[in-house]
């Protein structure tokens, strides 16, 4: 009863909990917050009681730069909860970010975003973690359902849609068609994995160890998944490991597109899967409309190129593809009230 | 989705001709980037001449127009900020979703139920407030006794048998069905006894304490009773005057027009009196019901 009254004073939100950012979408506010999953615990001693230090952006600078007592934690992993308690936090201090009103406890409906590979276990700990966040009811939705929805492909029409979310954990193929999936994979393959591979080669190639955020840096702004004429080049800094003092050093997007040539190829494989795995007719309307990108994978540059080449099909980029799945999650969300949950995914 | 170009916007390229204008700077046909970007040679036509179909939606038609314009190695943003000119808002609006369950059907039906549910109860909470309306608002009106008794050291009940309330109550006028219980008792006595009467009197419902004048053409018929009994006495207008089981030592005067018809379950033990004059009593077998009517007749 008294929950129903505070939802009164609450948005109903859309979250898309990714590993790398999470993103709150509320109807008519469009997307309100956008900060990365990373929240800073601070212990002052073993056994000690725990107290959040930061969350987000805040959290996210402190990451691998932080003193004894605090830990930079990423509560998410491979698009799933990895630690519980952490994430409840997060999403905790996210809803209540998101709503202006201080005087209630906001007690919204909340639509959370799940990879589609993911387990009953891993879906309920999702749920839990809203519900433990104060959400008033949570409805889960397929990640490349939402995205697809968020980019714009006619999902409730009898043509396939086929889309391709790459995140910071995941890779989710899928291919949509009269608002239920047909076809999908989830493959443990993101943004994470690549910048994995570029401090990997970088250590193999170069003898120097980078940080995850130096590797992110790299991706952004060289990264590349298709040869191209043009050249980008990048300064570097990291610590050598035979000498063991930080030097710098140049890398070129060629040398970066080397070093993902494994995670790209897991990725074109499950759009390959997808591919041969959809019924003829859906396969017909994809191979004459094309594939979509979304997520934060899709703004690697020339991976709709590389797609375009190994599939040969059509391949077009989402506009804003961050926000996809969280703009989705809030349409679908928006359609509760009006229709049936048919576009939602059940434990 | 097509659009014909309005002469002032002439001064402006449209997307298709920024478009057009790079490939042939760059020297390639038409087929050769319908075949780099894997789209049909028709779509590239269009594309150039910003004419799509409808069946193409506008997310797609934008991813194409930004993959060619990446081809060509010009600014998408360029590209894609022509093309918003030209179609408006339609080139952002996606289409409308919508939805496959029958949730929406159901709960419609759902919904035509309660209402009827809501409907029902309106009703009956209607009734209910109306029965109580109108028997407080009667029952209200004909004139407590308690004033013109207030001196009288009998408590006076008003024996009435189970009529309908509204009925009783709605006789304004002095009428022969209210007669009174007048136990001829000591003032002293009738205080304490009158919660034993009302007690006794379990069997009957006494509803209000009134006293109308008693009319001039009634008769009063008393009774006293040497053990308990059950009476039943109903006067000439057929209306009951007394009713039930009246306990020993109990005294009864009831007022009505004669001739009553009365019954007595144990005759022998009751002493009645019709305006003062004893009725005789003595035909009546002792234990055994007798029906008679005051004045006795032949």
């Amino acid at each position: 009863m008294f929950n129903k009254l505070r939802g009164i004073f609450s948005n109903d939100l859309s979250i898309d909990l990714g590993t790398a950012n999470t993103l709150i979408y509320v109807k008519d506010q469009g997307i309100v917050l956008n900060e990365p999953s990373v929240v800073a615990i601070r212990q002052e001693r073993a056994g000690g009681p725990k107290s959040v230090a930061a969350v987000g952006h805040a959290a996210k600078r402190m990451l691998g730069r932080t003193p004894g007592n605090i830990k930079a934690i990423r509560p998410m992993k491979d698009g799933v909860i990895a630690d519980f308690y952490v994430t409840e936090k997060m999403l905790q201090h996210f809803i209540k970010q998101a709503h202006s009103n201080s005087f209630l406890r906001p007690s919204p409906r909340v639509l959370v975003c799940v990879p589609c590979g993911s387990t009953q276990v891993e879906r309920r700990a999702i749920r839990e973690s809203a519900q433990g966040a104060g959400a008033r009811e949570v409805y889960l939705i397929d990640e490349p359902m939402a995205a697809a929805i968020g980019a714009g492909m006619p999902v409730s029409e009898a043509t396939g849609s086929m889309v391709v979310d790459i995140g910071g954990g995941t890779t989710e193929v899928a291919i949509i068609s009269l608002n239920g999936v047909v076809y999908s994979s989830s493959v443990r393959i993101g943004g994470d994995k690549f910048d994995d591979a570029i401090i990997n080669y970088i250590r193999r190639n170069y003898g120097i160890l980078i940080g995850e955020a130096t590797a992110e840096r790299i991706k952004t702004e060289i990264g590349s998944a298709y040869p191209s004429d043009d050249v980008l080049e990048i300064e570097v800094r990291g610590r050598n490991l035979a000498e063991g003092v930080p030097r710098s050093f140049t890398m070129t997007s060629n040398e970066i597109l080397e070093a993902l040539q494994e995670p790209l190829a897991g990725i074109v494989s499950s759009v390959m899967v997808a591919l041969e795995q959809s019924p003829p007719e859906l396969a017909s309307d994809i191979s004459e409309r094309g594939m979509v990108l979304t997520g934060g994978g899709a703004l690697l540059r020339d991976l709709d190129r590389l797609l375009m080449e190994e599939t040969g099909i059509p391949v077009v980029v989402a506009d804003e593809p961050l926000t996809c799945v969280a703009r989705g999650g809030g349409k679908a969300l928006e359609m509760i009230d009006m229709h049936g949950g048919d576009v939602f995914s059940y434990e | 989705m097509t659009t014909d170009k309005t002469p002032t916007e002439t001064t402006e390229h449209s997307a298709g001709e920024l478009l057009k204008a790079a490939r042939e700077h760059r020297q390639w046909s038409q087929k050769e980037v319908a075949s780099q970007l894997n789209l049909r040679l028709s779509l590239i036509e269009n594309m150039e001449t910003d004419q799509y179909e409808e069946s193409v939606l506008p997310t797609f038609i934008r991813g194409y127009l930004r993959s060619y314009a990446r081809l060509l190695k010009i600014s998408e943003q360029q590209v894609l900020a022509a093309y918003e000119r030209h179609h408006g808002n339609q080139a952002i609006e996606p289409r409308a979703m919508h939805s496959f369950s029958n949730r929406t059907e159901k709960e419609a039906t759902e919904s035509r139920f309660m209402l009827l549910t809501y409907l029902v109860g309106a009703v009956l909470l209607g009734l209910l407030l109306l029965w109580w309306w109108q028997t407080h608002w009667l029952i209200g009106e004909p004139p407590v006794a308690e004033s013109e008794n207030a001196g009288v050291p009998h408590e006076i009940v008003n024996s009435v048998e189970p009529e309908p309330l509204t009925m009783l109550a709605a006789d304004s006028q002095p009428d022969p069905e209210m007669h009174t219980v007048l136990p001829e008792l000591p003032t002293s006595l009738a205080e304490q006894t009158a919660p034993t009467i009302f007690e006794n009197e379990s069997t009957q419902s006494s509803v209000a304490l009134l006293a109308d004048p008693p009319i001039a053409s009634s008769q009063q018929l008393s009774m006293r009773f040497a053990d308990d009994c059950w009476i039943d006495v109903v006067d000439a207008d057929g209306s009951r005057v007394a009713f039930g089981t009246k306990r020993a030592g109990y005294q009864l005067q009831v007022q009505g027009r004669a001739p009553f018809t009365v019954t007595l379950g144990n005759p022998s033990v009751v002493e009645i009196e019709l305006d003062t004059e004893p009725v005789d009593m003595s035909g009546f077998r002792s234990g055994r019901v007798a029906k008679f009517s005051v004045p006795l007749q032949d």
